[in-house]
């Protein structure tokens, strides 16, 4: 694994931590090498992502989804970029947010599938203990809003819930949001079409 | 009891054998005693019902096994639905379908319930000739607008009969409102 050649250039890296300390909230794009992208894709579209759900009045959610830590003597990809991911991802988004950003205590990776009916309400990630949320695109297809799927964060304004900005799935994207507050609300809507968005989503600690 | 009329006289049979024949879909209505459906829904909804997907259908499922011996400590309701599932319904369908239909599982049924993020085109997972039987629980209604419902909404203890392969869509449901109905197969055999 290793990202693109782009992000070894320190000034690509000082500009993008500056836009970061703006808006604690940024969208990157072409993070990984495009080999590497392609081989973590059909890596993890190879795996079985059982449906995951709960139900309202609960923080109401329903995906596919696998998680698990990488083993030591696993050598899947899966696991490769698990470690990669932990170790050099977390360097590289300390380096963009000028936070220290560790991986979870049990070091369990998450791939997530939504497809029709899959849904995320809204939520502000927020438990004390994450600092920085993740969300690297692995969907290659595009689609409309309409049908869902897409990454939205939210506000409440006249008492009213709007949309402040909408991120549609991405290809080797990754979204990073500052989540040591309560007010970074966001939610994916439910997908209303048959598409297929595969991302790998997470938080730094 | 309304289930035991005499089936082969009543005009809503000929209505709903008309409508098997053009669109292998079927209604029923007042197909379980008074009051059942209610008590069967006070109890089957807080069954753990686990979200179920296949390539035609997203729902939440629990399947029911009923002791063929009646033990007084179980939901005594499930008792009472096992003659209306294992003879009641079979005798109405085979009437309705042209020809004889038996349990496909008898004393078992499948609690289906429709939440967010539900959609259905149909149990299509099941053997040629089966015939899907669903029964309404609750009058819960919402705008048509949010799924949930196929175009002709499931009443509380209705019976809906389905062919598999002609299924009518029950379109994606994007509420926090939920749906329960029961689910039986029925295959061709001696009546």
């Amino acid at each position: 694994m290793r990202f693109a050649d782009r992000w070894l250039d320190p000034a690509v890296r000082a500009e993008t931590a500056r836009a970061w300390r703006d808006r604690r909230n940024l969208r990157l794009h072409d993070v990984l090498a495009d080999d590497a992208i392609a081989t973590l894709h059909d890596a993890v579209a190879a795996l079985g992502h059982p449906l995951r759900a709960t139900t309202a009045p609960d923080f109401a959610y329903q995906y596919g989804a696998l998680a698990s830590p990488p083993e030591d003597s696993c050598d899947h990809v899966w696991c490769q970029f698990a470690r990669w991911w932990w170790d050099e991802g977390a360097a590289f988004v300390s380096a963009i947010t000028g936070r220290r950003a560790r991986p979870p205590a049990d070091r369990v990776l998450m791939s997530t599938l939504f497809r029709r009916g899959s849904y995320l309400d809204p939520h502000n990630d927020h438990d004390g203990a994450r600092r920085v949320a993740y969300v690297l695109g692995l969907t290659r297809t595009a689609w409309p809003a309409e049908h869902g799927g897409h990454l939205e964060f939210l506000a409440v304004r006249d008492g009213a819930v709007v949309v402040t900005e909408r991120r549609a799935p991405g290809w080797n994207t990754l979204d990073l949001f500052d989540v040591v507050g309560t007010n970074r609300l966001h939610q994916v809507p439910i997908v209303t079409a048959d598409v297929e968005r595969r991302a790998i989503p997470g938080w730094f600690y | 009891m309304r289930y035991d009329l005499v089936v082969s006289s009543s005009p809503a049979l000929d209505v709903a054998a008309a409508a098997w024949r053009a669109d292998g879909i079927a209604h029923v209505p007042d197909v379980l005693p008074v009051g059942l459906a209610a008590e069967l829904l006070m109890g089957l909804r807080r069954l753990p019902l686990l979200p179920i997907e296949t390539d035609h259908e997203l729902v939440w499922a629990y399947d029911v096994a009923v002791p063929p011996v009646r033990d007084p400590q179980l939901f005594e309701p499930l008792f009472r639905l096992i003659p209306v599932l294992d003879e009641v319904v079979p005798r109405l369908a085979s009437a309705i379908v042209g020809h004889a239909l038996v349990p496909h599982a008898p004393t078992t049924f499948r609690v289906i319930a429709y939440r967010k993020g539900s959609w259905s085109r149909g149990p299509r997972d099941r053997g040629d000739r089966l015939v899907a039987c669903t029964l309404g629980l609750g009058d819960d209604a919402w705008p048509s607008a949010w799924g949930g419902q196929p175009i002709a909404p499931v009443r509380g203890d209705a019976l809906t009969l389905i062919d598999p392969v002609r299924a009518p869509e029950v379109p994606l449901l994007v509420q926090h409102v939920e749906r329960y109905e029961l689910r039986t197969l029925l295959a061709p055999g001696a009546a």
